[in-house]
């Protein structure tokens, strides 16, 4: 009985002793809700609502100068538009957040902003500016980058559109390598993808569909029609190449449907 | 077995100085749990001064024993019993609630004060609220009683909005029934007062050509004057007698029309008074839910195993972009 009797004393010391819960104001705790509705809404493909909820967010975030907020709904902002098809809006959105709030942002805010920039410069074909501000990054993350793997699969496939496709093959490698077990599973998806496409350009068929079948694979298990397209329009080229016509026109097939569905706006 | 204390401690214990030294602890613990017993009676109103009042109803729906009764927003005391009273020299069945009322209360209940069922909130307890008649009469005594009627819930107010929109819709549907059906006659009506509006018309028209040639053709203007002005008294005698059959449906149908706006107008009146407070009511809801959620979310040892929302970004994703976008990125 002693001992029961000590022991719950101890576990409400111990409560007692906790850090005490820190009370957020309204109208931060407004900005972190509209930013969760945001995040839901954009789950469920519903991008217009979402970059409603985010642009109500940002204005908030703007009133109480919370620095992290305004930033992180530019980039879920910049995100929106990205996939709208509006990525010279997008690169707008987040070069509008000021040099003042910037300087009050956390290290993985402030990368995430610079990588983004970066892809949003290759949708505009401007490979080169994305290949500096690529490496401006990558000097900058040198001790803490918890976006080395999305530098990496950038790079990357930055080589292999500029037709640099074995330098994007080791790339690709390396990341893997290095990153296998990241969950970060969008962008390991990613590197696969290249890795595949880099193969294929080399002519090395078999390994080709072997990445391509990761990158299906994982981007499956993510449930991203998008990408699930990109990966079988790539399995079907390879197919192809590889000469094998059965399985080309399987591909094919598979992702005829998976088109369908999303053009009949059942999938994103 | 019983434990048996070793014989040095029992002889300690039996030393009488001991045992003064003992008494100086046990007399206030003692004294301490005493007080203790009477602040909890105190603060459950054992030494509080209760009057009986009874309260009849037609029936015990919504009422059990231990429901609160209050008197402008205080509670004043609870149902006690409830009973069954047989029909009786006229009087219909009924049902007795014998209720045990704080007295000091009694004096601000005038006779002729009415109590109704209440519910506290939307999803609030049930409870009776007394109604306090006029100042001036007298207050009520013990063991006088007060009718009890019910209302106020949501179901209520569905079942009053139920009862008092449909005839209203129906009346309405008729209505526009009747307006659209040929052979309700309003609509032959109608095109008959245009074509008598027509003659009108032409007959102006042609009273005026006449009026032009008046320098010219007085004779025979006078003798066409005269077959014209006898035209055009046909024509208003026909448009009397049509207009007034005219304005007597037309009459009656704006009558119907009225009626119904202001069944329709009371109805949004009642309904406009009590949605705000079942609007608040549901919000205060709401937000007491939302508080209580948050508290325990905020509360040791749950927060252990909650994780605080923060504001977080969608990550980046560099993966291309599909070729459909892509093309509209550019």
């Amino acid at each position: 009985m002693k001992l029961l009797g000590a022991l719950i004393l101890a576990v409400v010391l111990t409560g007692c002793a906790g850090e005490k819960v820190r009370e957020r104001p309204p109208r931060a705790q407004q900005v972190i809700d509209l930013g969760q509705q945001g995040q839901s809404a954009y789950a469920k493909g519903d991008l217009p609502r979402a970059a409603r909820l985010f642009e109500q967010a940002l204005t908030d975030a703007m009133r109480i100068e919370d620095s992290e907020g305004v930033a992180i709904m530019s980039i879920n902002l910049a995100r929106v538009a990205r996939e709208s098809g509006e990525s010279a809006r997008a690169l707008k959105m987040l070069e509008a957040v000021s040099p003042w709030h910037r300087g009050n942002l956390t290290a993985r805010t402030t990368q995430e902003m610079d990588l983004l920039a970066a892809v949003l410069l290759s949708d505009l074909e401007r490979r080169s500016d994305a290949l500096a501000r690529l490496q401006a990054l990558r000097d900058r993350c040198q001790i803490v980058c918890e976006t080395a793997i999305g530098i990496d699969s950038l790079q990357a496939r930055l080589l292999l559109e500029g037709g640099d496709a074995g330098n994007a093959v080791q790339l690709a490698g390396a990341a893997i390598a290095r990153f296998g077990d990241h969950s970060n599973h969008l962008e390991l998806a990613n590197l696969f993808r290249v890795q595949g496409e880099a193969h294929l350009a080399l002519g090395d068929f078999q390994l080709a569909l072997k990445s391509l079948e990761s990158a299906l694979g994982m981007d499956k298990s993510l449930g991203q029609p998008a990408k699930i397209a990109q990966d079988l329009e790539a399995l079907a080229r390879a197919a192809l190449a590889a000469g094998d016509g059965a399985a080309h026109a399987a591909y094919l097939a598979r992702l005829h449907e998976v088109r369908q569905a999303r053009a009949a706006k059942v999938l994103k | 077995m019983t434990p048996s204390l070793p014989d040095d401690f029992a002889e300690l214990l039996d030393r009488p100085a001991v045992r003064r030294r003992s008494w100086r602890f046990i007399v206030p613990a003692v004294l301490g749990l005493l007080l203790l017993v009477a602040g909890v009676l105190v603060k459950q109103g054992y030494f509080v001064r209760r009057a009986q009042m009874d309260f009849y109803a037609p029936t015990a729906d919504g009422v059990a024993i231990g429901t609160r009764i209050k008197l402008l927003g205080f509670p004043i005391g609870a149902v006690s019993a409830v009973h069954f009273i047989p029909a009786s020299d006229g009087q219909a069945r009924r049902v007795k609630f014998e209720a045990r009322i704080d007295a000091e209360y009694l004096a601000h209940i005038p006779s002729g004060s009415r109590a109704r069922l209440a519910q506290e909130g939307v999803i609030g307890e049930r409870i009776i609220e007394i109604l306090a008649g006029t100042d001036s009469a007298r207050p009520m005594a013990a063991g006088e009683s007060i009718e009890l009627t019910k209302g106020g819930g949501l179901g209520e107010l569905a079942a009053t909005v139920e009862a008092r929109v449909l005839p209203v819709a129906d009346e309405a549907r008729n209505l526009l029934h009747a307006l659209n059906d040929e052979r309700s006659g309003v609509r032959p009506l109608i095109a008959d007062f245009k074509a008598v509006a027509g003659d009108v018309s032409a007959s102006v028209q042609q009273a005026g050509k006449l009026l032009n040639h008046v320098d010219a053709k007085v004779d025979k203007i006078l003798v066409e004057g005269e077959a014209a002005m006898k035209s055009v008294h046909a024509v208003a005698d026909a448009t009397e007698r049509r207009s007034a059959a005219l304005l007597d449906d037309a009459h009656a149908t704006l009558k119907n029309v009225r009626a119904v706006t202001e069944d329709g107008a009371g109805i949004a009146r009642d309904i406009r008074g009590a949605a705000p407070g079942l609007i608040a009511e549901g919000q205060s809801v709401a937000a007491d839910v939302s508080d209580i959620t948050r508290g325990a979310k905020r509360s040791w040892p749950i927060r252990l195993f909650v994780n605080e929302p923060a504001t977080e970004s969608l990550g980046v994703d560099t993966g291309r972009l599909p070729q459909e976008t892509r093309e509209t990125a550019k």
